[in-house]
């Protein structure tokens, strides 16, 4: 099992060794980050208004319930 | 609509409710012991099961895997079934996550103790373990993801998201940092090496906290909090942006742990760069959090439920600001090593994981039993000694380590180091050690208080196993991508496909650090002089590992000049590559040992030194906090597995030679006998096949192949009582004056200009004498030397030693500027 192990990195590293690549390595991750991140912002603020209601009351589950809890703890 | 009938499965929920509550009273309890054994080493009760290195890691395993596990697991069984609005998928698999976890925590609890350890901080359990971790865990994670497949509801609630996130980055982490290959049934070596295995284990360690104590949390907190304060969460947008920036960013922050250490430049700055961003999520999870609680802030006054989660949302803010904060190289530089890490993380531990699960079992315990909680007077003041304990915990320990970081760093004006003893840093923060225990007393009587209420709650009411529920029949889900929909909805609608998103995000980030670390060599420079470990070496290596220093030990000098001076030259990437498991360690609470074998450190210690040493530590350093290991003189040395371990070493790629296994039998004991004959000089009958012996030569080891010159510690001198002559004084003026001259040549380095003393020396002048004061005992000192002050009956002839020891009596009483204070007994002459 190990000499099948010592043999892939072998391979990655003849493939990637000895070039700049390292110091665009950060860059590359802070951007792919940002895209991302700015993607699901903007599917995010796209979300209908009522289906959001719906889904963070979810944990409330009925009406009932939600009174319940209120008065159980006022 | 049609109307199901189906039943929630109480009883798993009870049971794992009732195991969250056992564990934690253990896994606090040696806690408590673990803090106490600091303050008071006798604790320790000088065998082997019950040392500070065994009781530490069966404290964080506890606390982590056996306490807040247990609670993760009750409050995922209890809302995914609520939220998804059906049974949990099968009955066998929420058993045989039960029953397995449990017995997991049981061995686990046992094997620390008996010694059986990787070595590797919360990856300690050994590889049998391992595999049925991953066994147990897949069950849960298989349970979990066909619950969400057979659900009734559309919509997968954000709190199961963090769920499953937890479940797909733990399985991850926990088979990618522990492949090892078995020496025998209770010990293996990990396949990574050094750097490689520090980054990797490292990458585990971070995202440890980050997928066991922080992301099931937030589902907690996300199921729970709205629950208890009766109100949606503040804004369910601003979880799904977390929810994703969390996952994906946690991944590459782990190499913050490892700053200034021996690992390549652009990994860190990865690391602290994520690390610094990482503030952004969790910051919206603890806002999102307490702003749930908009319009509800006057029932925090009555609700201990709600006081529980408010301050353990704050504690991970609180947390999560810290954290980035101490990955800040300039800060990290101060803090590491310290007990800052262990402030930090009790208050994420003690406040976030502890509080909310508190708050949790106490909201959950009157709806499984179907009752009162038995008294919220009792939840309030648990809360309020809680609270108490965690700053009384806490505080001093921001309070030690400020103080013992800046006596470790501290220069004197003429740039020597001003605390050059590790003790005189260790004695000065034993009163907040002390203090240390009372917090963590006051906490775990809280925990009493809960135990109680617990109890007395259950016994009230009656548990109805299995609850009767009604929902509308399953929707159909559709596979396809809705008209108009964003691509994040198609995402989150089907379980697996959004498993495999979720696997995608967490694995990104891990992959990035580690695979060029393995696989790019340029990145671990090798340095030809460092050999692989003798037999000897490695079992001793081994021992050193069963015993847990790595627990108060690191070994690893960063390149500061204050540790440079302290312990010796900084280590380097290159000399851990035959390290399986690397023990660069997390805290100093001794003195670093990455040079105990390098010539010319201030560390490096003879054997017979480290013989008397571990035999009684305070008859070396007095006041030392470190337990004795006589055990470890009298035991034999276990090496039947020797053969078995060259040969998985040569796998792992230590360069023994083919067939070394049946020559390193004899290598052992031929190293081992030189070190036994040492001892004996010194008067020590120790036979060579004792413990002791293979753990000194390790010791003596470390840093000894990147010291220039061959032979790196001084040999055990046989005692010779040092002859005394009689001397007496010079008093002629030219004699005085070549005597001055010498002195300001060969003394005023050490003893200052006038003999005043400075940071090496004593002062000369005063009436205190270290090693006797009278004229003959003062020329047998500058003559033959004394521990620390080289002899000069070597370099000078005896009439100019006359001269300067007569000198140096002639400036008795001279009360120079600047004195040093008085070390040594008074002399009256």
């Amino acid at each position: 099992m190990l000499g099948c192990l010592k043999y892939k990195t072998m391979r990655i590293s003849e493939t990637l060794a000895g070039h700049e690549w390292l110091g665009i390595w950060p860059t590359i991750s802070v951007v792919l980050f940002f895209v991302i991140f700015l993607v699901i912002i903007f599917q995010v603020v796209r979300y209908d208004k009522s289906l959001v209601k719906k889904w963070e009351s979810m944990p409330l589950e009925t009406e009932q319930e939600f009174k319940e809890t209120e008065s159980s703890i006022s | 609509m049609n109307q199901q009938k189906f039943y929630y499965d109480n009883k798993i929920v009870a049971q794992f409710t009732y195991a969250t509550v056992l564990w934690g009273i253990v896994g606090m309890l040696v806690g408590l012991l673990a803090a106490a054994q600091l303050a008071f080493p006798a604790l320790n009760f000088e065998i082997p099961y019950t040392t500070f290195g065994r009781v530490r890691p069966v404290h964080t395993n506890a606390i982590i895997f056996a306490f807040t596990g247990n609670a993760i697991f009750t409050g995922a069984y209890y809302s995914m079934q609520r939220l998804l609005k059906v049974r949990m998928y099968s009955d066998f698999l929420s058993k045989l996550n039960f029953w397995g976890w449990q017995l997991i925590i049981v061995l686990a609890a046992v094997t620390l103790l008996a010694g059986y350890t990787m070595g590797k901080e919360y990856a300690e359990l050994e590889w049998p373990i391992d595999i049925l971790i991953a066994v147990v865990w897949v069950a849960f994670g298989w349970n979990m993801i066909g619950t969400m497949i057979k659900r009734r509801v559309q919509h997968i609630y954000v709190a199961i998201w963090f769920f499953l996130a937890s479940f797909v980055a733990v399985a991850i982490l926990h088979i990618g940092n522990s492949i090892e290959i078995p020496v025998s049934f209770l010990k293996s070596y990990p396949v990574y090496a050094g750097v490689q295995d520090a980054v990797v284990q490292w990458w585990y360690g971070h995202n440890a906290v980050a997928f066991f104590l922080t992301t099931p949390f937030l589902g907690i907190m996300y199921y729970f909090m709205p629950k208890a304060a009766g109100r949606p969460v503040y804004s369910y947008r601003l979880s799904i942006v977390h929810f994703w920036a969390l996952i994906f960013i946690y991944m590459w922050a782990g190499p913050h742990h490892l700053l200034y250490q021996a690992l390549p430049d652009w990994a860190q700055t990865l690391g602290v760069l994520f690390s610094v961003m990482l503030i952004a999520p969790s910051w919206g999870g603890m806002i999102n959090g307490l702003l749930t609680l908009r319009g509800a802030w006057d029932k925090v006054r009555e609700s201990a439920i709600l006081k529980f989660f408010v301050v353990g949302v704050t504690a991970y803010g609180m947390s999560t600001f810290e954290g980035p904060m101490l990955s800040l190289k300039s800060v990290n530089a101060l803090s590491h090593f310290t007990d800052w890490t262990i402030a930090h993380v009790h208050i994420g531990g003690m406040g976030w994981n502890g509080f909310l699960t508190f708050g949790m079992i106490y909201w959950l315990m009157p709806k499984l039993f179907r009752t009162k909680l038995a008294s919220e007077k009792m939840a309030n003041t648990h809360f309020w000694i809680a609270t108490l304990g965690m700053l009384a915990y806490s505080v001093p320990l921001y309070w030690a380590a400020f103080t013992q970081t800046l006596m470790w760093k501290e220069f004197t004006d003429t740039g020597f180091l001003r605390y050059t003893d590790f003790m005189e840093t260790v004695t000065r923060i034993m009163p907040m050690y002390y203090t240390r225990v009372v917090g963590g007393t006051l906490y775990f009587l809280g925990a009493i208080l809960f135990v109680i209420n617990v109890f007395k709650t259950a016994k009230s009411g009656s548990m109805e196993a299995n609850e009767e529920a009604m929902a509308p029949a399953r929707e159909v889900i559709t596979t396809k991508k809705i008209e108009g929909e964003t691509t994040h909805r198609w995402i989150e609608r089907r379980a697996v496909r959004f498993t495999v998103f979720v696997f995608i995000a967490v694995f990104i980030g891990g992959m990035v650090e580690i695979i060029p670390i393995i696989a790019v060599k340029s990145n671990i420079p090798t340095i030809e002089s460092v050999k692989p470990y003798t037999p000897l070496e490695q079992e001793g290596r081994d021992l050193y590992l069963r015993e847990g220093c790595y627990n108060c030990h690191s070994q690893q000098v960063r390149p500061f000049r204050s540790e440079v001076m302290r312990y010796g030259e900084y280590s380097k990437e290159g000399e851990f590559v035959y390290d399986h498991p690397f023990q660069w360690g997390s805290k100093r609470t001794g003195p670093d040992l990455a040079r105990t074998g390098y010539k010319g450190s201030p560390i490096n210690r003879n054997a017979i030194w480290h013989y008397e040493h571990f035999f009684d530590p305070t008859s070396k350093a007095e006041g030392s906090i470190m337990p004795a290991y006589p055990w470890l003189i009298s035991d034999d040395l276990d090496y039947s597995d020797l053969k078995k371990k060259i040969s998985v070493l040569r796998s792992l790629g230590s360069p023994y030679p083919e067939g070394y296994e049946e020559l390193a039998e004899a290598d052992l004991k031929s190293q081992a006998e030189a070190i036994s004959a040492e001892l004996k000089k010194a008067g020590k009958d120790v036979a060579w096949n004792k413990e002791i012996i293979a753990m000194i030569a390790y010791l003596h080891k470390m840093g000894k192949d990147i010291s220039s010159g061959g032979e790196t510690t001084e040999e055990v001198k046989e005692e010779k009582p040092i002859e005394k002559v009689d001397f007496t004084k010079l008093t002629a003026e030219a004699d005085l004056t070549a005597g001055a001259d010498i002195f300001t040549k060969s003394c005023a380095v050490c003893h200052g200009a006038n003999g005043e003393g400075n940071a090496i020396g004593p002062n000369l002048t005063d009436d205190s004498w270290i090693h006797g004061g009278t004229d003959t005992d003062i020329y047998t000192t500058v003559k033959n030397g004394v521990p620390g002050m080289p002899g000069f009956g070597t370099q000078i002839d005896d009439s100019q030693i006359r001269q300067s020891s007569s000198f140096v009596i002639s400036k008795i009483g001279s009360n120079p500027a600047n004195p040093k204070d008085p070390q040594g007994a008074k002399i009256v002459r």
